[in-house]
Formats: structure tokens, sequence, C-alpha cells
């Protein structure tokens, strides 16, 4: 099963590959901002909890 | 220790806190505490955190923090349940007289149904309002109540013994003293650590004189040598707790020593 694009085949496969690209650059930053929130929370705890500088 | 805490931090470890809570990280460790004759009469409940990946984290760290963030609510709540379930539990074994201390602070004492949630356990967990003693730092009473006692008072009326702890290292008046509705005074470390000071044991032997008259009990904190324990047996009656005596332990160390404890009375009370 397939949907018919009507127009240019080359300009459907550019908004496919668009969409692909949004999805894989959400998932990304995503991560990145979980990746950050674990940085932030262990950096914190090691700051106000573990430092003995303070 | 005072770290400058900035509102991220404030939220997140507040957060941490109350995770932690639910996670089961947090426990109680006890230090027993001893009457003049050597006997285990009651224990200090203290708060202590295990952080997955991190480690133990000490409570003079986390407990300012619980604080700031509003957590110490939910933390003071789960330490007065955790430690009337404990008292309950040593109860049902056959271990009776025992006193529980728990360490309350001011914003859990400012809540208007403070007084109701302490009665609320104690019938909970079908305790003696003696067997509890809610401790309160002297620097908390003078810089948060404001000469009004109103709630502590309702306290003392329901039979709670009240304590003020770290006594000595405040701003405590002879006057605040007179009209505070404690029943306890927990000398602070500092004054047991210099003992050694012939000006510092004139002070206590006034400060045990002050409290008889007061009818106020006298227990003696961070008690660590011989010399120490000596001098505080002298101003008899003086209650002790230290590391000299026992270091905070958890639940099933205090246990064994409380049944060995409880042993030996009755074998007592059998020869007599």
């Amino acid at each position: 099963m397939y949907f018919e694009v009507s127009g240019d085949d080359f300009v459907a496969d550019l908004i496919g590959l668009a969409m692909v690209l949004v999805n894989v650059g959400s998932y990304a930053i995503l991560c990145m901002y979980f990746r950050l929130l674990g940085y932030f929370r262990a950096t914190t705890i090691k700051r106000y909890f573990y430092d003995d500088r303070d | 220790m005072m770290i400058e805490t900035n509102q991220f931090a404030r939220v997140l470890l507040g957060n941490e806190i109350r995770q932690g809570l639910l996670s089961d990280e947090f426990c109680l460790h006890y230090q027993p505490q001893f009457s003049s004759e050597g006997e285990l009469y009651g224990v200090e409940a203290l708060a202590r955190w295990y952080l997955p990946v991190f480690g133990w984290v000490s409570p003079a760290r986390f407990i300012p923090m619980a604080e700031e963030s509003g957590a110490i609510i939910e933390l003071g709540d789960w330490v007065i349940c955790t430690a009337c379930q404990q008292l309950r539990f040593w109860q049902s074994l056959g271990i009776d007289g025992l006193t529980m201390s728990i360490n309350v602070s001011t914003t859990q004492i400012s809540r208007p149904n403070f007084p109701q949630s302490i009665a609320d356990k104690l019938c909970e967990y079908d305790l003696k309002p003696a067997s509890l003693t809610l401790e309160i730092t002297e620097t908390d009473y003078f810089e948060h109540f404001n000469g009004s006692f109103k709630d502590l008072e309702v306290l003392r009326d329901i039979g709670v013994n009240l304590a003020l702890d770290d006594f000595g290292i405040g701003h405590s008046s002879f006057q605040w003293l007179a009209e505070l509705p404690v029943n306890i005074l927990k000398l602070d470390r500092s004054f047991v650590r210099s003992l050694n000071r012939e000006s510092t044991r004139s002070v206590v032997r006034n400060l045990f004189q002050m409290a008889s008259d007061l009818s106020l009990k006298v227990v003696a904190e961070g008690v660590e040598t011989e010399v120490e324990l000596g001098f505080l047996q002298s101003m008899s009656p003086c209650h002790f707790q230290g590391f000299l005596m026992g270091r905070p332990r958890d639940a099933v160390s205090v246990t064994s020593e409380l049944l060995m404890q409880n042993q030996y009375r009755g074998r007592q009370q059998l020869i007599s």
C-alpha cells in the first residue's frame, strides 16, 4: 500500500526525508535534554552533599 | 557549613529528598541514652540517607537542605512515623519503659495541627505520651517562637517530653528558661568537651543546680572520654549520650542490646 503524491516524486522524497530528520532531531534533542538534566543532577548533588571544600 | 543555595539546587535537592523517602533510601539509626546508673533508658532517632551511586549523605548536609526546600515536613513526618513504629515493635518484644527522642524543626512545629498529629501518632501506635521526647534546638526556640509557646504547651499537657537541644550555645536567659515548657535540657557537646577547664566545670556544676531547682532533667551529649563521664556522674542525676557509651546504630543492633539488658534485668528481679 502506498500514497500517491501529486507532482514530482523528488519533492515527495524530500518531504519524507525532512520528516525523518525532524523525528531524529527531536529524539536527539530529547536525549540531550535528559543527559544534561542527569549531568546537572549529579554535579548539584556532589556540590551540595559531598564537596568538603564548602 | 553554610552553602549558598540557588533556586534550581533547592528545587532539585528537595525533590531528591522526597524521592528518596518514596524509594526507602532513608533509614533511622538510634543512639542509646544512659542513666547515671548505667541503664539504657532511651534512644535518640537520627535520620540517615543512602543515595544510590553516591553513597551516604551527611545529615549536616541534607537536613539544612530539607529545611530550605520545605522537604523537612515530609522527612519529619517520616521520622516520627518510623520512630513510633520502632518503639511499638520494641514494646511488643517486652522492652518497656524506653523513651524515644526525635528531633523536630520549627517548620514542623509551626504547622497548626502539629500537636494533634503527634497525639494521633501516639494513638495509632498505642504509645504512652511519656515515652516520646521531642527535641528542639535552643536556637530554634529563640529565633522562631518569640515567647509564644502555645503549641509546645499543648504537647506538654498531652504528656509528651520536650527537650531543649544543644543547650548552652544559644541565647538562653534564665528568665526564658523558667518560662519554657521543657522538662529536659540537653547539654551541648561543646560544654562536655571543655570539661577539663575548671571554669567550665564550675559553670556545669551551677547549671545542674539550676536544672535541679527547675525540676529539669539533664542529658549530657557527646560524652567521649572516661574523664568527662566521671565528672558528669558526680553531678548525679545526669543522663548521658555519646560515643563512649554507644554510637548511633541501626535498629537490629540496638534491638539485640535492649533484649540483652531486658534479660539481665529479668534475672536480677528473679534473684532479688
